[in-house]
């Protein structure tokens, strides 16, 4: 009779066991489901921000004017030199303000691939600037006009490369 | 490395909101309500439990009628949610 209870007690423990494992399997199971599940929802909403982003058509060449007329102000006479840097900077600052005032907006100073295409341009700019000053006061005026537009040019050719990387990043399979 | 939830975040709507926060620089009230597809007090309930726990930068510009409200991830929300992503990663392979 005992043996017989101790069989039925083995079997019940191994029962509860198996039942046991079963239980934490699926658990483990039911929580990486849900993990999942959760990563792909932040990847989802990741991806959904590219179509929020909008630039108005004017903003590049705007900020490429403003650029330019930065670059070359040290070739106007005086006062003329300052009221172009004062309408360069004011600009810039009416541009930006509007960008940021928008439903969402992305600095271009992000982590990512972008901030370095954005140190990149800064460099170029700096070089634009000192470079222009540097061969006008050695005569050749010629650079004065070459810079302006060739910044102009970089400036919209920076924009669309950010805006490509930026949403290539945003579209890619990880999730940040 | 441990595989902790932060139970602020872990929530499906916070969830979200601090998805499209980590990625844009700052995001207004109306468009992260239409992208979540709530309501503005079911929006504005889930803000408040991100602010109170300090992830939340909040910017509000004087408008006609209401005032425009625009919310970024402050540096502890962005870094919580990275560790909230680091924790389901793990799940998410520890389990497989």
């Amino acid at each position: 009779m005992n043996q017989q209870s101790n069989q039925q007690n083995e079997r019940n423990a191994t029962d509860q066991s198996d039942s046991a494992t079963t239980n934490s399997s699926s658990d483990l199971q039911a929580q990486r489901e849900a993990a999942v599940a959760a990563l792909n929802l932040v990847k989802e909403k990741k991806k959904s921000i590219v179509k929020h982003l909008h630039l108005p058509w004017w903003q590049d060449p705007v900020i490429g004017l403003l650029m330019a007329m930065l670059v070359i102000h040290h070739a106007a006479p005086m006062p003329y030199d300052i009221i172009i840097v004062a309408v360069g900077c004011i600009g810039m600052v009416l541009v930006l303000r509007h960008y940021t005032n928008q439903a969402l907006w992305v600095s271009g100073w992000r982590r990512g691939k972008t901030r370095k295409l954005s140190y990149a341009f800064f460099v170029i700019y700096l070089i634009h600037l000192f470079g222009s000053m540097w061969l006008n006061s050695q005569g050749h005026q010629w650079i004065i006009p070459v810079s302006a537009v060739s910044i102009f040019v970089i400036a919209q050719i920076y924009g669309r490369v950010w805006m490509s990387t930026w949403r290539k990043e945003m579209e890619a399979e990880d999730v940040g | 490395m441990s595989a902790e939830l932060d139970p602020v975040i872990h929530p499906v709507h916070r969830l979200q909101i601090c998805a499209l926060l980590a990625n844009a620089d700052e995001m207004e009230f109306a468009l992260l309500r239409d992208e979540l597809g709530v309501s503005d007090s079911v929006l504005s309930k889930q803000l408040k439990y991100l602010d109170d726990a300090g992830y939340l930068t909040i910017r509000k510009v004087p408008s006609t009628g209401r005032p425009r409200s625009w919310y970024s991830l402050s540096k502890d929300g962005q870094c919580a949610f990275q560790k909230h992503l680091d924790a389901l990663r793990i799940i998410a392979a520890l389990a497989t």
